[in-house]
């Protein structure tokens, strides 16, 4: 190990989907969790798509409560995985708005029990009420223009950085990301958005190390708001 | 070798039309006049944004409303001795662009743009032969909660707006050299003589009509310019 990466020894995968919680996905919640033990990540936040995203697995026919419960359920499952393999496992969001995607970090369960009108919230508004409660706030991608993305939105006065390196993303957007995040002096922020390495549309791995081990989501937020982190890429 | 001695202000507003314009469209003619300037665009806010005009009124009265603006500053053009274009600046939740190469006939068949979405529109104007200019496409502004911009949709990006800060003007110049997209540069003037920094667009060859400022967009025979103007208190 060199000496620059001894000091963030924890690597992370932050964006990650599994087929359990989100239908885009092509790899299930254990094949995903035993990926990651396999390569000896310390570990990884799942980061399914929000019931804002058709590819949310969540019963739309369910009331809030229920779809909150089957929501957090996904990364409940996924972390009895992780004690299976021995990985840490975590969960984020990935809250989205008509093709525009936030990583969020922090955000629990309980809190948004509270707050049953999330689903009628405009993004920045979303964003806003997610700090509010003490989360770290991303934009994924966002420079990434696809079948579900015709429009790019920025909202850097309502995140805490920009999502610049992204696994699935072209070296173009990435770059875009990049200097513009600078520009609007925004945290940068790295992960994989690993939808099954299978997919075809992942071109490398990317995440965040750290300079200690992560305890839980919220101790999360703090190391990566004390800027205690590094981001990192790595070849499939 | 030909120097760009011919400018046009591509970014007007007058109080005639535009709720926040403070000045009339002959204080904003004879201005540009008074400057030497070979041409201007008068591109108010349309119904569709900051605009006096009652959306109760029916279409046709609106549009005609619209572009009485425009059909003044013709007039006055011709008597202080100066171009006299016409451009449409439409807000679409914060996203404003400027449409070119459509005209009142056009507006008056079209009431759709009304409520159109922001990739929608731009598809409508390409369909019918117009020309969508992105104007200060990252301002940040209390009413702006995100900037969205369509690379694929806009025709050229209007990367100098004295109303931009050094960054948004920064990353409207990246946006648009990223994307391949033409340059140019306007005042968003709202003030006539009151205004102080004049961005526009200069060229070679004089424009004779708004489809000789897009084709010198398209091809890059023109540039961009900016100057700042002492004004005695």
């Amino acid at each position: 190990m060199t000496e620059k990466r001894s000091r963030y020894p924890y690597r992370y995968e932050t964006h990650l989907h599994t087929s359990d919680g989100s239908s885009c996905a092509r790899m299930t919640a254990r094949e995903q969790i035993k990926f990651y033990a396999d390569r000896a990540y310390t570990g990884v936040f799942v980061t399914e798509h929000f019931w804002g995203n058709n590819a949310c697995k969540v019963d739309r026919e369910a009331t809030f409560e229920e779809q909150v419960e089957q929501y957090f359920a996904f990364s409940e499952q996924a972390k009895k995985y992780g004690e299976e393999y021995g990985l840490d496992v975590f969960c984020g969001i990935e809250y989205s708005y008509k093709g525009t995607d936030l990583l969020v970090y922090g955000l629990e369960k309980e809190t948004i029990l509270q707050h049953p009108e999330i689903p009628d919230l405009k993004l920045h508004e979303f964003a806003t009420l997610a700090r509010e409660c003490g989360a770290l706030v991303f934009q994924a991608h966002p420079f990434r223009l696809c079948k579900h993305t015709k429009i790019l939105r920025f909202l850097p006065r309502f995140v805490d950085g920009f999502e610049t390196v992204n696994g699935s993303n072209t070296d173009h957007q990435n770059k875009m990301a990049g200097i513009f995040c600078r520009k609007y002096g925004l945290k940068k922020f790295a992960g994989s958005d690993n939808h099954g390495t299978n997919k075809g549309t992942l071109n490398f791995l990317a995440g965040v190390e750290t300079t200690r081990r992560v305890k839980d989501e919220q101790d999360f937020v703090g190391i990566i708001s004390e800027g205690k982190y590094r981001i990192f890429t790595e070849d499939i | 070798m030909a120097r760009y001695k011919y400018k046009y202000e591509t970014h007007v507003h007058t109080c005639a039309v535009s709720k926040c314009g403070r000045a009339s469209v002959e204080e904003q003619v004879a201005f540009y006049a008074s400057l030497g300037y070979d041409g201007m665009f008068i591109t108010e806010h349309f119904m569709r944004g900051n605009c006096i005009i009652s959306r109760d009124l029916p279409w046709r009265e609106q549009v005609e409303y619209y572009c009485s603006a425009y059909e003044e500053g013709v007039e006055l053009g011709e008597k202080y001795g100066i171009k006299v274009f016409f451009g449409i600046e439409v807000s679409l939740g914060g996203c404003d662009l400027i449409v070119l190469g459509l005209g009142k006939n056009w507006l008056l068949d079209h009431p759709e743009t009304m409520t159109l979405p922001q990739d929608e529109f731009c598809d409508l104007i390409h369909e019918h032969g117009g020309f969508v200019v992105h104007a200060h496409p990252f301002r940040e502004a209390s009413y702006i909660t995100a900037s969205s911009v369509i690379p694929t949709k806009e025709d050229a990006v209007e990367i100098y707006n004295p109303n931009c800060d050094d960054t948004a003007n920064d990353l409207a110049k990246i946006y648009a050299r990223e994307y391949g997209l033409p340059m140019t540069a306007g005042s968003d003037n709202h003030s006539g003589a009151g205004q102080r920094k004049l961005y526009g667009y200069e060229t070679k060859e004089p424009l004779n009509s708004v489809e000789d400022y897009i084709n010198s967009l398209k091809n890059g025979f023109g540039r961009t310019f900016m100057t700042v103007r002492e004004i005695e208190q």
